[in-house]
C-alpha cells in the first residue's frame, strides 16, 4: 500500500468495467505516475513490456520508454474493481473475486496492483481448492517481478499455496530466498515456517538453529512472531531434553506476550 | 561546577571500568599529602606492575630485586611484588607454598599476601577460591583495617564486591561495599560506594516480591546522607528516592519528586555538557537527568499497563501518550504532555551514551507498538539520522565494553537489545560476530551455533556487508580454532565457504584448506575445496594451483579417469593464455603421463602426448618459459618425455611383424636422449632399456655394449649396480617371461656374483610382480647364502607370504612361526602375524571337525591379536580390528559350509560387534582410520542384513552416506538400504530368501558344546585386555 499515493494520482484508470468483467487488452496503458531512481516524475499513460523490461509513458503526442532499472516506483489509482473483490474474498465469496482479480493481475503487471491483486486471488484460488492455479499464478508474478517472491503481501500466501500443492522442495527454496534476502518481517516469518517443516521430519535441533531459536534472539524487533516463536522454541527444546531452556523460553514468553494465543496455551499446560 | 570537576575521575571508575576506579585512587593518593620517599615507593610498585601486566616477567623480577634493595624496609610491598610475578604465569601452587612458609599466618604482611592470592585467583576466574580467601579475610578484620593494610583491605573488598556482581550475588556485594567503607577512604570515594551500594540494594528491593523491605530503609538512609551536598551523587540520590518510592507503590511521589527537583538535576547535567567540552570524554553519560526520565517512562509504563487491564483506556494513553494540553503541535495535532513514550525517546534520543538508553528504545518501540495498534496512534518523531548515528555508537559502545570487560551475559543482553533496535547495518554485523562469541564463552553452543548461521545466511547476499560479515565469520572460526573447538570451526568455515563465494578471501582460504587436508593425507577432503575453486572461482589466482592439486587429489585416490579430465581441463584454459609459461608443460607431462596409467587401450594416447611434448619444448619458446627456472624444467619435461614415449612404444602391442619396428623405434628414442642428454636423471634408465630391447631384437652385442656404458658411465646409478635384474624385470614388464626366468635363475644359482640383498630385492619384486614360484627360489637362495638376522627375517617373511599366495598354507603357517619364533621382536612381527593369521583361517576354512576349526580360528585371531601389540598406528590399529572382523566373518562362513548353525549366528555377531566397536569409536578425522571405518561399514552391513538388524542397518548406512558421499560402494550400501528399510516397514512379514542362516535359536538346530578356545565373549574386550 505504501507504493499507492492517493495525493499524486488524481484520476483512475480509464479501463472500462462492465458488470464485473475487465475488457481492459494486456500491455493496456494506465495512466499514472513513475517515479524514477533520480525523484523525477513522469505522468502519463503507462503501459509495461515485458520482453524489453522497461515501461512505456505516453503524454499527448510524446512517448518515452523507461527501462525498469531507472524506475524507482511506479503510481497508479486503484482499480475500481479492486475493494469489491477483496470484500468478496474477505467474505468467502472466493468464485465471485476470480475474475476481477483476475484481470487486474493481467492488466496492472508491474504496476503495484497486479501483486496486490494476485494475494487475494491466489487466496481465493486457494479456498477453491486450487492450489496448483494459486502457484502458478504467483510464479508467473515472480518471474516477471522477483522481489514479490520476498515481498510480505504474496509471499506468504505464495508458500501456502507450494504447501497446499504438495511442493515442499520447491517451498524450501523460496523459504530460503525469503530468509536470506526479504524484509525482516518476512525472513522471520519465512524462518520460522522453515522450522516447521525441519520440526515435521523430526529434527529439532536444526529447527532450533534455523528458525525458532534464531527468531527469538535475533529478531526481537519483529514482535509479531516473537510470541509462536518463543513457543515452538520452548517445544523443541524440551524435545531434546533441554528443560531449563525450554523454560526460559517459556517465562520470556509468559513475560513479554502475556496476551497471546500462545502464552494462554502455556498456561493451560502446553 | 567546583564539585562536578572534584568529582571527574570518580564516576567513571564507578559506573564504567574497575580498573579506572583504582587509577583514579591512584591519582587521589597522588594529589594528597604523600612524602617523597611514599611518593617512590609507589611510582616503583606502579613500575613493577606495569611490567607484569605486559607480561614482561624477567623484568619485573628484575626491578622487585631492586626495589628491594633500594626499599629494605618494606618487605610486605617486595612479597607481594614477587606474589603477582607468580601469579601473573599462573604458579599459583607456588604462591600457596611462599604464604605456607611465613610462620604467622595472622599477620598483616601474611594477609596482604593472601589478598594477591586472592586478586590473582579473581583475575584467573577461579571465582570460588578467590570466595574463600576474600571471606576468611574480612572474617579476621570484622571491624576497620590495621593502617598498614589499609588500601589493600580497601581495594580487595571494592574488587570482591565487583566480583560477587559478576557472580551475581548481589546480597554478597553489598556486604562487601560495606566493608569498603570500613575501610579510611576519602569523602568524594566513600559518597560514590555509598551511591552504589544503595543502587544494589534498590535493586535488589525491587526483586523482593514481598513489598518493601528493611533493605530498602538503609536504601532511603544512605540517600538521606548523600542529599547532604549538592554534587553529582546528589543527582543519583534524587533518582534513588524517585526509585525507593515507586518500589513503594508511591508513583505519584515519585513523579513530583523529579518535577520538584528538575532544576537541581538539570544544573548538574548542565555542568556535565560543559565538562564534555573541556574534555575528549562524554560526560553527559553520568547525568542524572537520563535516569530520571527513564524512571519516569518505566513507571508510567507500567501504571498504564495495569489501569489498561483494568480497562481504562483512555488514562493509560494518557499515560503512554501524555495528557492533552489543549494547545496545537506544529503540524496541528493536539500537543501532549510527555508520557512514557516522549520519556523514553528523550533518553534514548538525547543520552544516548546513558546506559539506560538501550533499554530505553527498546522500551519506546514497545509502546509505539502498543499505540499504534491498540488506539490507532499515528505517532511522528523528528530523529535526525544524524542523532540516529550518534545513539547507534553509543548504543554498541555499551555493549562493547561489557564484551571488552568479558561480561558476557551481560555484554549477550546488551548485543541482543541493540540488535533489536539496529539489527542490519555495518555495527550490526560486528555486533552479531561479538554475540556468538558470548554465547560461545557462556557455554550456550546451541545459541551460538544459530547466531553463526545466521551471520552467514543473513548477510552474505548483501553487498554493502558481504565482506565485513565473511571477516567476522572467519574471526569467530579462527575463534573456535583458538579455543579447540575444531568442531564447530570447521562448521563456521563451512559456512562461510557456502554462503560468502563472491567473499575476496574465499578463494584463498579453499586453497589453504584444501592443502591443510591434503598434507594430512585426506584426498577426498582437500578435493572439495579444490574444486569449489574450479567451479566457483575460475579468476582466482590459485584456480590453475587448485586445478593441479585436484588432479593430484583424484591420483592419489586412484581415480585415474577424473585425473585425465581435470589435467584436460586445466591444459585448455592454460592454453588461453598468451605466456602459460611452464605450469603448461607440466601439466601436458602429467595429462600424458595419466593416460599412461590408465592402461593399455590409452598407450597410443599416452605417446601422443609426449610426442607433442617433445615438439612444443625441442627448442626453448618464450611462452612456455618466464625465467631460466622454467626452462631448465621445460628441459626436464623433453627428457621425460622422450623416455617415456620410448618406453610407451616398446609397450605397444601392435601386430607380430609390427614388433621389432616399433622396438627399434624406441631404441632410436632413447639413443637420442642418452646422446642428447647424457646428464639427464633419464639417462641410466635408458641404457638399461636400450639394453633390453636389444636382447628383444636378437642383438647380444649391442645390448652388452649398452650395459658396459651403463656401468662405465653411471657406475654409481642403482641401475648400473642392478642392471642384470633390472634387465629381467624389464624383459617381465615387456612379457617375455621365459627369457627373464631365465636371467633370474641365473642370479639366483650358486656361485653367482650376486649378493644376498640383491637377490631378496630381486625376490621382494618378483613378489610384487605376481611371479611367486620364482620368488620363493629367491627367498629360499637368501636363506641359504645368509644366517644374518638382517636376512633372514626378511627371507623368512618373503617365502611366508608367497607360501600363503601359493595356497601352500600349512609351509606358510611353518614357515612364519618360525620366523616369530626365532625372533620375538622382529620389526616385522606386524606383517608376518597378518599372514600368518591369513594362514590359519585358510586352514581353518578346510578342516572338517569343528573343534580343530574353532582352534585354527582362535589361533588366526589370537595371531592378530599379537599384531595389535606392535602396532603403534591408529590406522594400523584399526586395520588389524578389521582383520578380526573378517576371521569372524570367514568363520562364519566355514561354519556355515560344515551346517554349524549356531556357530554361525555367533561368529557372525562377534564379526558385527568388532566391526561396531571400530565403527563408533574410531577418530573418522585421521585419513587412514577413515579408510579402515569405511571398509567397517561397507563389511558390516551385509552381516547386519544377514542377521535381520533392519533398523541397524538403515541407521548405519545413513551414517555411511553421511559420512562417505563420495565412497565408491554408495551405491551397493544404499541397496542394502532399500532392503532393510522395506523390511522395517514390513515389520512381522516373513524373511527374505537367504536369510535362513540367521534362524531363531529355538529352531531345531544339533546342539554342539561351545568350541574351546573360540572366545564366546564379545571380542572388543578380548581385544581390549591385550593392549600393551
Amino acid at each position: 500500500m505504501k507504493q499507492h499515493n492517493r495525493s499524486i494520482v488524481t484520476r483512475c484508470m480509464a479501463a472500462a468495467v462492465m458488470a464485473g468483467v475487465l475488457t481492459v487488452r494486456e500491455a493496456a496503458a494506465v495512466t499514472g505516475t513513475l517515479v524514477l531512481t533520480d525523484n523525477t516524475e513522469i505522468r502519463g499513460d503507462i503501459s509495461w513490456f515485458a520482453s524489453s523490461r522497461e515501461y512505456n509513458v505516453s503524454s499527448a503526442s510524446v512517448s518515452r520508454k523507461v527501462p525498469l532499472r531507472q524506475v524507482n516506483r511506479v503510481i497508479v489509482a486503484k482499480p475500481a474493481q479492486f475493494d469489491a473483490a477483496v470484500q468478496d474474498v474477505q467474505g468467502h465469496r472466493y468464485a465471485a473475486a476470480v475474475k476481477p482479480l483476475e484481470a487486474i493481475v493481467k492488466s496492472y503487471e508491474m504496476m503495484y496492483w497486479d501483486v496486490m491483486a494476485a494475494r487475494f486471488l491466489a487466496e481465493a484460488y486457494l479456498s477453491l481448492n486450487q492450489a496448483g492455479k494459486a502457484v502458478e499464478m504467483s510464479e508467473r508474478i515472480i518471474r516477471v517481478n522477483q522481489g514479490a517472491a520476498t515481498s510480505g503481501d504474496l509471499a506468504r500466501i505464495y508458500w501456502s499455496a507450494l504447501q497446499k500443492d504438495g511442493k515442499e522442495a520447491k517451498l524450501s527454496q523460496v523459504l530460503g530466498e525469503a530468509v536470506k534476502a526479504g524484509s525482516r518481517e518476512v525472513a522471520a516469518v519465512a524462518q520460522l515456517w522453515r522450522a516447521d517443516l525441519v520440526r515435521a521430519g523430526g529434527d529439532h535441533r536444526k529447527a532450533l538453529l534455523e528458525g525458532y531459536l534464531r527468531t527469538v534472539i535475533l529478531f526481537r524487533d519483529v514482535r509479531e512472531v516473537q510470541a509462536e516463536a518463543l513457543f515452538k522454541a520452548a517445544e523443541s527444546f524440551q524435545q531434546l531434553g533441554q528443560q531449563s531452556h525450554a523454560e526460559k523460553m517459556r517465562q520470556q514468553l509468559l513475560q513479554a506476550y502475556p496476551s497471546s494465543p500462545e502464552a494462554q496455551k502455556v498456561r493451560g499446560g502446553a | 561546577m567546583k564539585a562536578i570537576r572534584s568529582l571527574r575521575g570518580l564516576a567513571v571508575p564507578a559506573l564504567v571500568s574497575l580498573s579506572l576506579f583504582f587509577a583514579a585512587c591512584g591519582a587521589l593518593a597522588q594529589v594528597g599529602e604523600m612524602s617523597p620517599r611514599d611518593q617512590q615507593v609507589e611510582d616503583e610498585l606502579r613500575y613493577i606492575a606495569g611490567l607484569q601486566e605486559l607480561g614482561m616477567q624477567d623484568y619485573a623480577n628484575l626491578a622487585v630485586e631492586g626495589f628491594r634493595r633500594q626499599f629494605p624496609d618494606q618487605v610486605a610491598k617486595v612479597k607481594t611484588a614477587e606474589l603477582r610475578s607468580l601469579l601473573a604465569v599462573g604458579n599459583f601452587d607456588a604462591v600457596k607454598a611462599l604464604i605456607a612458609r611465613e610462620p604467622n599466618q595472622q599477620s598483616v604482611e601474611v594477609w596482604a599476601m593472601k589478598l594477591v592470592l586472592a586478586d590473582g585467583y579473581y583475575a584467573w576466574g577461579r571465582y570460588g577460591e578467590a570466595q574463600g580467601v576474600y571471606d576468611s579475610f574480612f572474617k579476621a578484620y570484622p571491624t576497620a583495617p590495621p593502617e598498614a593494610i589499609n588500601d589493600f583491605y580497601r581495594d580487595s573488598a571494592y574488587k570482591y564486591a565487583q566480583m560477587l556482581l559478576l557472580m551475581g550475588r548481589l546480597d554478597a556485594a553489598i556486604d562487601a561495599y560495606r566493608n569498603v567503607l570500613k575501610a579510611k577512604i576519602e569523602r568524594h570515594v566513600k559518597r560514590q560506594i555509598q551511591s552504589e551500594m544503595t543502587e544494589i540494594m534498590i535493586k535488589l528491593a525491587a526483586k523482593d516480591k514481598a513489598g518493601p523491605s528493611a533493605l530498602l530503609n538503609e536504601a532511603e538512609k544512605n540517600v538521606n546522607e548523600l542529599l547532604w551536598e549538592r554534587d553529582l551523587w546528589f543527582g543519583k540520590g534524587i533518582v534513588m528516592l524517585a526509585h525507593i518510592r515507586m518500589l513503594e507503590g508511591k508513583i505519584d511521589e515519585a513523579g513530583k519528586l523529579i518535577e520538584d527537583y528538575n532544576e537541581d538535576l538539570k544544573s548538574i547535567h548542565d555542568s556535565l555538557v560543559e565538562e564534555s567540552k573541556e574534555s575528549t570524554e562524554d560526560f553527559t553519560r553520568l547525568s542524572p537527568l537520563a535516569q530520571c526520565r527513564y524512571l519516569l517512562g518505566v513507571m508510567l509504563q507500567d501504571e498504564a499497563a495495569k489501569v489498561l487491564q483494568a480497562g481504562n483506556e483512555k488514562k493509560a494513553l494518557e499515560m503512554l501518550a501524555g495528557k492533552e494540553t489543549g494547545a496545537r503541535s506544529r503540524d496541528g495535532s493536539p500537543a501532549r504532555s510527555p508520557g512514557a513514550l516522549q520519556h523514553f525517546l528523550n533518553v534514548f534520543i538525547r543520552f544516548p551514551s546513558s546506559q539506560w538508553a538501550p533499554d530505553a528504545g527498546v522500551r519506546a518501540r514497545e509502546v509505539e507498538e502498543l499505540l499504534r495498534n491498540r488506539f490507532g496512534a499515528r505517532i511522528v518523531t523528528s530523529v535526525t539520522e544524524e542523532k540516529m548515528d550518534r545513539v547507534r555508537h553509543y548504543a554498541f559502545q555499551q555493549a562493547r565494553s561489557e564484551f571488552n570487560q568479558q561480561q558476557f551475559d551481560k555484554a549477550a543482553e546488551s548485543y541482543l537489545n541493540v540488535l533489536s533496535l539496529f539489527p542490519e547495518g555495518e555495527t550490526s554485523v560486528s555486533a552479531v560476530g561479538e554475540l556468538c562469541q558470548c554465547y560461545l564463552e557462556l557455554g550456550e553452543e546451541l545459541h551460538a551455533d544459530a547466531v553463526a548461521i545466521y551471520l552467514a545466511e543473513r548477510f552474505a547476499g548483501k553487498e554493502a556487508l558481504m565482506t565485513v560479515a565473511g571477516d567476522q565469520l572467519l574471526k569467530l572460526a579462527n575463534y573456535c580454532g583458538d579455543h579447540s573447538m575444531s568442531d564447530r570451526r570447521d562448521a563456521i568455515y563451512d559456512q562461510f565457504f557456502t554462503h560468502f563465494k563472491k567473499h575476496p578471501r574465499v578463494s584463498g582460504m579453499l586453497y589453504v584448506f584444501g592443502d591443510e587436508r591434503y598434507n594430512r593425507e585426506d584426498y577426498a577432503g582437500a578435493l572439495k575445496y579444490y574444486l569449489d575453486i574450479r567451479t566457483n572461482h575460475p579468476t582466482a589466482p590459485s584456480y590453475f594451483n587448485a586445478l593441479s592439486k585436484a588432479a593430484l587429489c583424484y591420483e592419489k585416490m586412484g581415480e585415474a579417469t577424473n585425473v585425465v579430465t581435470t589435467l584436460t581441463e586445466m591444459v585448455k584454459e592454460l592454453e588461453k593464455k598468451e605466456r602459460p609459461g611452464h605450469i603448461l608443460i607440466n601439466a601436458r607431462f602429467r595429462l600424458a603421463q595419466a593416460y599412461r596409467l590408465l592402461g593399455d587401450k590409452f598407450l597410443s594416447t599416452a605417446y601422443n602426448r609426449y610426442a607433442e611434448l617433445v615438439k612444443m619444448v625441442r627448442e626453448p619458446r618464450p611462452e612456455y618459459a618466464n625465467t631460466d627456472e622454467e626452462r631448465d624444467a621445460n628441459q626436464r619435461v623433453l627428457e621425460g618425455s622422450l623416455f617415456h614415449s620410448a618406453v610407451l612404444l616398446a609397450q605397444m602391442k601392435p601386430s607380430e611383424e609390427q614388433i621389432p619396428v616399433y622396438r627399434r623405434k624406441a631404441v632410436d628414442g632413447l639413443d637420442e636422449l642418452v646422446n642428447t642428454f647424457p646428464k639427464s636423471q633419464f639417462a641410466p634408465a635408458a641404457l638399461n632399456r636400450i639394453g633390453t630391447f636389444r636382447v628383444l631384437l636378437d642383438e647380444p652385442e649391442e645390448a652388452r655394449k649398452a650395459f658396459d656404458r651403463l656401468r662405465k658411465d653411471y657406475p654409481d646409478t642403482e641401475e648400473a649396480k642392478t642392471s642384470r635384474f633390472l634387465l629381467a624385470n624389464s624383459l617381465l614388464q615387456l612379457g617375455a617371461r621365459a627369457k627373464a626366468v631365465e636371467i633370474f635363475k641365473e642370479m639366483f644359482e650358486a656361485g653367482g656374483d650376486y649378493t644376498a640383498g640383491q637377490i631378496l630385492s630381486a625376490g621382494q619384486e618378483l613378489e610384487k610382480a605376481g611371479e611367486l614360484e620364482i620368488a620363493l627360489q629367491a627367498y629360499e637362495r637368501v636363506l641359504k647364502l645368509e644366517k644374518k638376522r638382517a636376512w633372514v627375517e626378511p627371507a623368512l617373511l618373503g617365502k611366508g607370504q608367497v607360501l600363503l599366495r601359493l595356497q601352500r598354507n600349512k609351509e606358510s603357517v611353518d614357515t612364519l612361526s618360525d620366523l616369530l619364533a626365532r625372533f620375538a621382536n622382529t620389526g616385522f612381527t606386524v606383517p608376518a602375524c597378518l599372514a600368518l593369521s591369513q594362514a590359519y583361517a585358510e586352514l581353518a576354512m578346510k578342516q572338517a571337525d569343528r573343534n580343530e576349526r574353532a582352534n585354527l580360528f582362535n589361533d588366526s585371531i589370537k595371531t592378530m591379536n599379537r599384531a595389535r601389540l606392535f602396532e603403534k598406528t591408529p590406522g594400523g590399529r584399526e586395520r588389524l580390528n578389521v582383520g578380526v572382523a573378517r576371521i569372524y566373518t570367514r568363520k562364519a562362513t566355514s561354519e556355515e559350509q560344515f551346517g554349524a548353525r549356531q556357530d554361525v549366528t555367533e561368529a557372525r555377531g562377534f564379526a558385527v560387534a568388532t566391526y561396531l566397536m571400530l565403527i563408533n569409536l574410531a577418530d573418522p578425522r585421521d585419513p587412514e582410520v577413515r579408510q579402515q571405518i569405511e571398509i567397517a561399514y561397507i563389511e558390516c552391513l551385509p552381516l547386519m542384513l544377514a542377521m535381520e538388524k533392519w533398523e541397524d542397518v538403515v541407521t548405519n548406512a545413513d551414517r555411511f552416506s553421511k559420512l562417505f558421499p563420495r565412497s565408491t560402494s554408495l551405491s551397493e550400501i544404499r541397496s542394502i538400504r532399500t532392503r532393510a528399510r522395506a523390511r522395517v516397514v514390513t515389520r512381522g512379514a516373513p524373511p527374505p530368501a537367504g536369510a535362513a542362516d540367521a534362524a531363531p535359536a529355538e529352531e531345531a538346530v544339533e546342539v554342539q558344546p561351545p568350541a574351546e578356545g573360540v572366545s564366546t565373549q564379545a571380542p572388543p574386550a578380548e581385544a581390549a585386555t591385550e593392549q600393551p
